[in-house]
């Protein structure tokens, strides 16, 4: 739910800079690079929806930010700290400024633990309360998130899906977070629920100035809640915009290639948007992309010879418009001819 | 259509009355409807509603200790639900099923050529080599590119794209009449659902393969289906024509369900939500399973609510659904 944009101007709360994340595969086969020089930046108080298809590196990203993935270059600045190789002392401390809401909240509660007893923890780590003031706190926080206070004495088992998100959430809060990643925590909740985890994570967003780097593959999921998008392709940035305008007038093929492939819950509209023929099919297999060249390129519709050759540069789009300079970049050889082509 | 209404006599498939227990507690209660050759019908409703339990209670597999305990299958005239054998001959070869994951339907130790021609081969009694060319020809009609090629692989060298055309090119082997396929996208990505759908709406079209789509996904229903079934804790509380379901739900579930989806919602605004959760099999209420989550309930809804037609092919389970006939069209 996107409220008053946060402050322009401000200092970055989340700073990456040219992030390059990769993974091994064995002495015969190259590095698999999963993010390839991705900068980015959430401000204090705003949303930052990372989208792509599987494989596009996004919740790579969100774990490289958590210290829970290698960073192979580049540089990650919280607070204007520099934390890509912080110390294990160093990350204990951020734990308390720096917390993540993981997909399943059925496997990332300790089922053998009580509620109370999970959502306590952070706190002796940090604040180290009497047991009085824990309670008290576990309580409160409870309360926040929705869920009647007796839910401190029960073990996970004994909620529901959402209901565990919820406290997955709560968890997250507890030591007073200034940013959360969010790893598509809405997608194995049913539509209901889903609807209710995101509006709570709105309000808590709004009461207690969190920034939220949210990760999910549903485009409207992330359309609704983030302020700002950023749209990834096998680890490499092709479009960032404010959400509503990146999501009414993609510019970047591939932005336009996900919009177009969700389909509307309106039978009479889906099928007029369905008459519209879209390019870009995907290939028995993408080649993996090159160092050179857009790694979009083999499955766009309009590439060219250039776009083989050449990876194009993320630059901004449009008239430097009313919300500031730079307010959308792709990286796209052909942006300039398809902002004006629909 | 109520559920005591006889079977639709141009139906390929009709459900009536379908109860499955499982350990002894309901779980899918007197569900009814009708597929035609052709039609596409989603199932819709959240987990716990008893979705894919009637898929699997139609093909006899319910899970567990699971049990049919009433109602009738008929299939081309045969009550599937009462006959073993005639269930036998029509798996596969009259109804096919595909689930969410491909990897369960493939096995990994064979090549996915040599599985799709042993089914080929097991359906119509053909050799060897007219099983492989045959198989080869299925892996082109889902439109996978260089069918030979995939045909010599395993399943773990396929993306799960490809792997769920596969699961589909081995649901076809049979040439069955009806497919039932069980939330069929929902692992995939945007673009590949969006051509695993186009692949469904052709086979429909251009064969007269009749499909029961399981989802959640209301764009999926408005993109592929003709009618929908809206299922809320083991009953059927709606169905109708998609276009008619969209416009103008006649269930306070579809219309909540519906306003959740967050296509729709309105930039700056909290989501319209439907407070609590669908409640598990045994603790369903006596009167109206919804009341609790309700919006319009009033004491009416204490008693049990029955399937009611106020409008010529659709029916609710809502005692207010004349209020809700009247009130117009969402939006």
């Amino acid at each position: 739910m996107t409220t008053a944009p946060p402050a322009a101007g401000s200092p970055p709360l989340l700073e990456l800079d040219g992030l390059t994340v990769e993974f091994g595969q064995g002495r015969r086969r190259p590095p698999l690079r999963a993010v390839d020089g991705v900068s980015l930046s959430v401000a204090p108080g705003e949303t930052l929806g990372l989208v792509g298809e599987s494989g596009s590196g996004k919740s790579t990203i969100g774990r490289a930010v958590l210290g829970l993935t290698r960073v192979h270059a580049g540089a990650i600045r919280f607070e204007g700290v520099d934390i890509t190789r912080a110390t294990p002392r160093a990350r204990r401390d951020l734990s308390a400024r720096l917390q993540v809401v993981f997909q399943d909240p059925y496997s990332s509660l300790n089922p053998a633990r009580t509620i109370g007893g999970t959502l306590a923890e952070p706190l002796l780590v940090h604040e180290r309360p009497t047991a009085r003031q824990a309670a008290e706190k576990v309580a409160d926080m409870l309360e926040r998130v929705g869920l009647p206070p007796e839910t401190a004495d029960r073990y996970p088992t004994q909620f529901s899906g959402g209901q565990r998100q919820r406290i997955a959430i709560a968890r997250a809060l507890m030591p007073g977070p200034r940013l959360v990643i969010c790893d598509e925590p809405v997608s194995a909740l049913d539509l209901s629920v889903q609807a209710q985890v995101m509006n709570l994570l709105a309000e808590l967003q709004e009461a207690m100035g969190l920034s939220y780097l949210f990760v999910a593959h549903d485009l409207p999921v992330v359309r609704h809640l983030s302020h700002r998008i950023v749209v990834l392709y096998r680890g490499r940035v092709m479009e960032t915009g404010p959400a509503e305008e990146l999501y009414a007038r993609p510019v970047h093929p591939y932005t336009r290639m996900l919009i177009a492939a969700v389909p509307e819950p309106d039978p009479g509209r889906q099928r007029s948007r369905r008459a519209v023929p879209q390019g870009g099919a995907v290939a028995a297999r993408p080649p993996l992309a090159t160092a050179t060249g857009c790694a979009f390129a083999p499955r766009c519709a309009h590439a060219l010879d250039l776009c083989h050759r050449e990876r194009p540069l993320l630059l901004p789009v449009g008239a430097p418009d009313r919300s500031g300079p730079a307010a959308r970049s792709a990286a796209c050889h052909r942006a300039a001819d398809l902002l004006t082509q629909r | 259509m109520t559920a005591a209404a006889e079977p639709d006599p141009q139906a390929l498939l009709s459900v009536r009355g379908l109860t499955v227990e499982i350990a002894g507690t309901p779980v899918v209660q007197d569900v009814s409807f009708d597929i035609r050759p052709g039609e596409t019908l989603g199932v819709v409703g959240e987990s716990g509603c008893g979705k894919s339990v009637t898929s699997l209670g139609i093909l006899g597999l319910v899970p567990g200790q699971g049990r049919i305990s009433a109602g009738r299958v008929l299939f081309q005239g045969a009550d599937l639900a009462a006959s073993p054998k005639a269930l036998a001959r029509v798996r596969g070869s009259g109804i096919a099923y595909v689930s969410q994951e491909p990897m369960v339907a493939l096995d990994p130790t064979f090549t996915v050529g040599r599985q799709l021609a042993e089914g080929v081969a097991r359906h119509t009694g053909c050799g060897r080599r007219a099983a492989r060319a045959r198989a080869v020809e299925l892996l082109g009609r889902v439109n996978i590119p260089d069918p030979a090629g995939v045909a010599d692989r395993h399943p773990h060298e396929l993306s799960g794209g490809m792997a769920q055309r596969a699961a589909i090119a081995l649901a076809l082997a049979g040439e069955p009449r009806l497919l039932i396929a069980d939330e069929p996208t929902t692992a995939l990505d945007v673009t590949v659902q969006a051509e695993i759908l186009g692949l469904l709406r052709t086979l429909a079209a251009e064969t007269g393969l009749a499909v029961l789509l399981i989802t959640h996904d209301w764009g999926v229903v408005a993109d592929l289906c003709d009618r929908a079934v809206v299922m809320y804790a083991g009953q059927v509380v709606e169905q109708a024509d998609v276009e008619a379901l969209f416009t103008h739900p006649l269930h306070p579930y579809t219309a909540g369900l519906l306003a959740a989806s967050p296509h729709a919602a309105l930039p700056g605004q909290p989501l319209p939500t439907i407070p609590g959760t669908v409640p598990p099999p045994g603790a369903w209420p006596d009167g109206c399973r919804f009341a609790a989550r309700c919006a319009l309930v009033t004491e009416a809804c204490a008693v049990p609510v029955a399937l009611t037609e106020p409008a010529p092919g659709r029916t609710t389970r809502c005692v207010h659904a004349d209020r809700l006939v009247q009130e117009g069209t969402r939006r």
